[in-house]
């Protein structure tokens, strides 16, 4: 369970949160030493590295020269009737 | 009630007395036991050796991410290892998930080795080493 210090505790000034045995906080919330954050909790929020993002790759892929006959036309789209 | 199926590894983890070992990313425990060969004129015959069960012994070891006095948790963290260490201090470690009817592995173990480690635009790390010194003793939490 995560606990916050209300008094110091083992050298460890109030104010400071940590992981403990549920049994154990308990016992320190009892005796006024914490107060509960999160019960079920178990792991700590671990520093996250920042990856570097890759700019996407544009391969240029060799087409036919009549690819682009049409390239000027309008293209014919008609409004569905309602 | 207890964990059903395989259990998360995240959840499972060492609590030196009660108070989690912070920003452990990984942690194991070793058991293994000793073999006395069993070695006569009269079962040298066949050629295969033959062994039975001598001393158990226990290790444990975790890797973590390094957090100096500046760190606001109440977390076991390196430099309360380091004093450990220094001071060949035997620790109650506990090895749990801390869920009501799972396994909790208690022992007494000293710090045996520290490494800390600092790559160039990496977190800093450690991992701790421990040696089991007597029983290690499987209890179910209640």
């Amino acid at each position: 369970m995560k606990l916050r210090l209300l008094k110091e505790w083992n050298g460890k000034e109030p104010g400071k949160v940590g992981v403990f045995l549920s049994e154990y906080g308990e016992q320190m919330i009892k005796d006024g030493i914490a107060e509960l954050l999160d019960e079920d909790y178990v792991v700590e929020q671990m520093p996250i590295k920042e990856e570097p993002q890759q700019d996407p790759v544009y391969i240029p892929i060799p087409v036919p020269m009549s690819y682009f006959n049409d390239e000027t036309n309008k293209e014919k789209i008609t409004k569905p009737k309602k | 009630m207890p964990t059903t199926g395989i259990i998360n590894g995240t959840l499972m983890r060492l609590y030196k007395d009660s108070t989690a070992i912070g920003y452990a990313t990984s942690c194991q425990m070793n058991i293994s036991s000793a073999m006395r060969e069993i070695l006569t004129k009269d079962s040298a015959a066949g050629g295969w050796r033959e062994v039975k069960k001598g001393q158990l012994s226990g290790t444990l070891s975790t890797e973590a991410l390094y957090a100096g006095p500046g760190d606001a948790s109440t977390n076991y963290l390196f430099d309360d290892l380091f004093t450990d260490l220094v001071a060949g201090t035997a620790l109650t470690i506990k090895f749990t998930t801390d869920v009501v009817g799972d396994n909790v592995y208690t022992m007494s173990a000293i710090c045996t080795s520290l490494d800390l480690n600092a790559g160039v635009e990496e977190n800093v790390s450690y991992s701790a080493s421990f040696e089991v010194t007597g029983a290690i003793v499987k209890t179910t939490k209640a």
